[in-house]
């Protein structure tokens, strides 16, 4: 037992780990919050926790740079189970995101957010000697597949995050500012087109309702006013139970999913958010010292793209609870109720414990 | 490889700084709402969350001086459809299924679309007021076809003197559309009205709603978003209205209701000294109870059109001639004046010229009443005196003493929609028809007719005006008010010589000689008075032949009196439309009526 203990402390990152368990216990408690704690929600994320920080560990003891041998067909496997979720998914809410494994729904796209990072920092490494050109396109491709097939499921928020990971690699690997300069305006070209044809109704209108969401109060709106409503009567210290509307007479629905930041902040008040803020800010910035001194470029990328995304996650989903950015479905990291969610952000962290484990000797 | 490290730290830093520009809007905008709005959205966590529910308050109860209930709340069952989250179809599906099982009229139908139509939040719609037993059986025995329709409990206001009091207590119904605009324009009102349903209409139920209708309580009730209740927040019990003890009393008007059942007309019977209303009857009559809750077209429609309009509070709303009862007043007049006293006579020979003119005024006596005084005069309600007298005095002495009695200005009663009738002169005349005053009209105005109107409740009250020789507060109807007002007014109408040899006048009314001498041997009460006949149709050169006279053209039948008349307790006033003469169908009622008062009150 002593020797398992003491092994855990070797393979993982003392302040890593702490602040994640940390992070855990807070989302724990405002899913109890949120939904009861006896509810079903609440047992579920405390089976995920406890099988998370199992994966977690597993995947800090494993040496991930052999992982790379198999990028290309990680990607596929990651591939072939979007695929699959097209043709067999589970449907909720008028999307398919899920395939249905009996004893739980996997959220598919959640795992190639883990595995295209490794294949795109894999493609640069394997071509470092062909043209940057060849290595963007060939990153952007295997970028743009899963791209396309999360973005029919639908779920605009997580293939937008694809794209973005994609664009993140080519950037750190020193994309130029011209081809920046091309694609944003490209992207400003086509943006008029994409809104005409490409996106749907209810993205369209979800838009329009953050610009003036009280004009449409009981569509689209509703979550983006009843969310505020929810932070703002939080007030600077909360609101105890008893006097807290949002959440617990439920006018803000899935409270313990995508919008249960609302939960902190009209229980917690602002002084709950700075908090936890705080903490979260302690996790990225370790997170990211660790992934900054890595001794490989290709562990850095990988490392760091993997904490910026976390990041961005995070930043997307406060943005989009307090009515700051269209409501896209993106959860909060680690907090809101979700396995699949939960388990690849633990393996995310494993990863760079893994990596931290296993720097090479000799620094690049 | 150095020139990747170089690259990446830099786009890192780039990275860090746009994410750190994020996390300050991030905070700014929680800060933005969580300090600088809070107030705001904590106002619309609120409005959000808490519902506040009426409780409404019992409406006053009405008794008579014996506390006798004339108004009251019974609890009453009805039926309500749950409507929350229901379309328009599914709800009328409920309606007609309910059909089938209760008779639902169609007003009750009417009535649930409209309430339906103004599209308030609420939970459920009241679809029949007031089950009948049967009804009530019915669906309890079948309730279970019918999971989205309750019962519940109510009070509802009854009137159980139904026929006996409806114009005396009037009724209440629902708020209509033209109160609650009333209501909403007033914010004072506004407030007072939250959470009641119904409103005073007519009689004491409108003049008395200010304190009859209570104040309703709330309770604030915190629901989730389903709107479903999760707890009291704060609650407030209503306040009950006041209870009023009016001044009838139901055996005296009861017994008044059974003397003029087959009139159309009116009875006061009134304390002399108190000015207090003892029998306040009103024929025909009409079922308050029809109203409560909305009268339904059919009964609107039958009491609107029914030619004897027993609607009418003939008491207060409808105006006659007084005709032969205004003599004693004219006489006063003529005493007050000095331009007769009591010994001053004169020869009545049937008829009377107008000086300087040949219009020919007749009496109803057509040989002459021959030589008369005052107290013949009264006595015998000689038209050919007054006539003689109203000329000598000019309308404006006239006019100055009826004035004095109240006469062509309401008596200020409790109740809604008195009329003031009219009391004509040169000045009104010139108003109103912008005509001028003829001297004829004088002799018209002597003997009550022309354009002359007056209310009964108008009679009863110059006549207790007399008695008591001063000017009186309005009537009273209610015991509660307070009687200050009666003592602080003392002016006398007239001197106690003058008053008593008009009394005389009136008490020689009902001895041999006078026109109702048909009780002198039989009047115990010593009930005194003046009969009168109002004409509703002149005949010109036409003798009056009752025989050939349509009923409703034919004279209205009238009555003032008071008894005992050596120390005067009560006073009455009857008018019976189309009786004839007052002596055959107003006085014996009123007698009969005074009668029954002693015999009554000696038990």
């Amino acid at each position: 037992m002593n020797r398992l203990i003491t092994n855990i402390l070797n393979h993982t990152d003392k302040q890593i780990s702490i602040l994640i368990i940390f992070l855990m216990t807070i989302s724990l408690y405002l899913i109890g919050e949120a939904s009861g704690f006896d509810s079903v929600f609440f047992f579920k994320q405390l089976f995920f926790i406890m099988l998370g920080l199992i994966v977690y560990y597993l995947v800090s003891i494993f040496n991930i740079n052999m992982i790379y041998r198999y990028a290309f067909f990680i990607y596929l496997f990651s591939i072939a189970l979007l695929i699959l979720t097209l043709f067999l998914g589970h449907e909720s809410h008028g999307s398919k995101r899920w395939i249905d494994l009996i004893y739980f729904k996997l959220q598919t796209s959640e795992i190639i957010k883990l595995t295209l990072p490794i294949v795109l920092v894999k493609v640069y490494d394997m071509n470092k000697k062909r043209s940057i050109h060849f290595n963007e396109i060939f990153a952007l491709a295997l970028t743009i597949i899963p791209f396309l097939l999360i973005f029919v499921q639908p779920d605009l928020g997580t293939s937008l995050i694809i794209l973005f990971t994609g664009f993140l690699i080519i950037f750190l690997n020193g994309l130029n500012y011209k081809k920046i300069l091309f694609i944003v305006l490209s992207f400003l070209i086509i943006s008029p087109y994409l809104w005409i044809n490409v996106l749907k109704d209810y993205q369209k209108s979800r838009v329009l309702n953050l610009l003036d969401p009280f004009s449409n109060p009981l569509e689209g709106g509703y979550h983006s006013i009843q969310a505020s409503i929810a932070i703002g009567s939080g007030g600077l210290f909360g609101r105890n139970s008893s006097s807290a509307s949002q959440v617990d007479l439920s006018f803000l629905p899935e409270t313990h999913t995508d919008f249960i930041f609302a939960v902190l902040s009209e229980h917690y008040g602002f002084i709950g958010n700075i908090i936890f803020f705080t903490v979260v800010i302690l996790l990225i910035s370790r997170a990211m010292h660790i992934s900054l001194n890595l001794h490989s470029h290709v562990n850095r990328v990988l490392a760091s793209t993997y904490v910026i995304i976390f990041t961005l996650c995070f930043f997307i989903n406060v943005a989009m609870v307090s009515g700051l950015i269209p409501i896209v479905g993106v959860p909060l990291p680690i907090i809101s109720y979700g396995g699949s969610a939960l388990i690849v952000y633990l393996i995310l962290f494993g990863f760079i414990n893994s990596l931290n484990n296993n720097k090479t000797l000799i620094a690049d | 490889m150095q020139q990747d490290k170089y690259l990446f730290n830099k786009r890192i830093k780039f990275l860090s700084v746009l994410f750190g520009l994020f996390l300050v809007i991030l905070i700014s905008r929680l800060f933005w709402l969580q300090i600088y709005k809070n107030d705001f959205y904590d106002q619309r966590s609120e409005i959000n969350s808490t519902r506040i529910e009426p409780l409404k308050p019992l409406r006053g109860i009405i008794y008579d001086r014996n506390k006798n209930v004339l108004a009251e709340n019974r609890l009453a069952h009805s039926l309500v459809i749950n409507i929350e989250n229901k379309n328009r179809e599914e709800i009328q599906e409920i309606v007609s299924n309910l059909k089938k099982t209760i008779n639902l009229s169609e007003l009750d139908i009417e009535f649930f679309k409209k309430l339906m139509n103004q599209k308030k939040f609420l939970k459920e719609l009241p679809i029949k007021a007031n089950l009948t037993l049967n009804d009530l059986s019915t669906f309890v025995g079948q309730k279970y076809l019918h999971p989205n329709v309750e019962l519940k409990e109510d009070f509802i206001r009854y009137y159980p003197e139904s026929l006996y009091t409806s114009h005396l207590i009037g009724y209440i119904n629902r708020i209509s559309a033209a109160d609650l605009k009333n209501i909403k324009e007033n914010p004072e009102l506004e407030d007072k009205y939250f959470g009641l349903t119904h409103i005073g209409k007519q009689g004491v139920e409108k003049s008395y709603e200010d304190i009859l209708k209570g104040r309703s309580g709330f309770k604030k009730i915190r629901v989730d978003s389903r709107n479903s209740f999760v707890r009291d927040v704060e609650v407030k019990a209503s306040t009950p209205g006041t209870n009023i003890d009016l001044t009838i009393d139901i055996i005296l008007q009861k017994k008044a209701f059974e003397l003029l059942k087959k009139y159309k007309g009116a009875i006061i019977l009134t304390n002399v000294e108190s000015n207090e209303i003892l029998a306040y009857q009103s024929l025909p009559s009409f079922d308050p109870n029809l109203f409560v809750n909305g009268i339904s077209h059919v009964n609107w429609n039958e009491l609107l059109h029914d030619p004897t309009k027993p609607l009418l509070d003939r008491v207060i709303g409808a105006t006659y001639p007084p005709g032969s009862t205004i003599k004693p007043f004219i006489a006063l007049s003529g005493l007050e004046n000095k331009i007769i006293n009591k010994t001053s006579a004169i020869n009545d020979p049937g008829f009377y010229t107008l000086p300087k003119t040949k219009k020919v005024f007749r009496d109803w006596k057509k040989e002459g009443h021959g030589r008369v005084d005052l107290i013949t005069a009264i006595a015998e309600s000689c038209d050919v005196y007054f006539y003689d007298l109203g000329f000598n005095l000019g309308i404006r002495n006239i006019a100055n003493t009826l004035e004095q009695f109240n006469f062509g200005s309401i008596t200020n009663i409790p109740l809604p929609s008195e009329k003031s009738g009219i009391l004509p002169s040169p000045e009104w005349k010139q108003k109103y028809k912008k005509k001028k005053w003829y001297s004829y009209e004088t002799i018209n105005t002597s003997i009550g007719q022309g354009d002359f109107l007056v209310t009964p409740l108008q009679l009863v009250n110059a006549l207790n005006t007399l008695l008591n020789n001063r000017q009186l507060p309005k009537p009273k109807i209610t015991l509660n008010d307070d009687d200050k007002l009666l003592d602080s007014v003392t002016e006398q109408v007239g001197s106690s010589e003058n008053i008593n040899l008009i009394k005389q006048g009136m008490i020689e009314v009902t001895q041999e000689n006078g026109t109702f001498r048909s009780i002198s041997s039989k009047n115990p009460n010593k009930l005194a008075g003046k009969t009168g006949t109002a004409q509703v149709f002149s005949l010109k050169n036409q003798d009056y032949n009752e025989d050939l006279i349509e009923d409703d053209l034919k004279d209205h039948s009238l009555f003032i009196g008071f008894a005992p008349y050596d120390k005067p307790i009560i006073s009455i006033a009857v008018v019976i439309e189309n009786g004839g003469h007052g002596s055959t169908a107003a006085a014996p009622v009123a007698k009969e009526l005074v009668d029954f008062y002693f015999k009554y009150s000696n038990e």
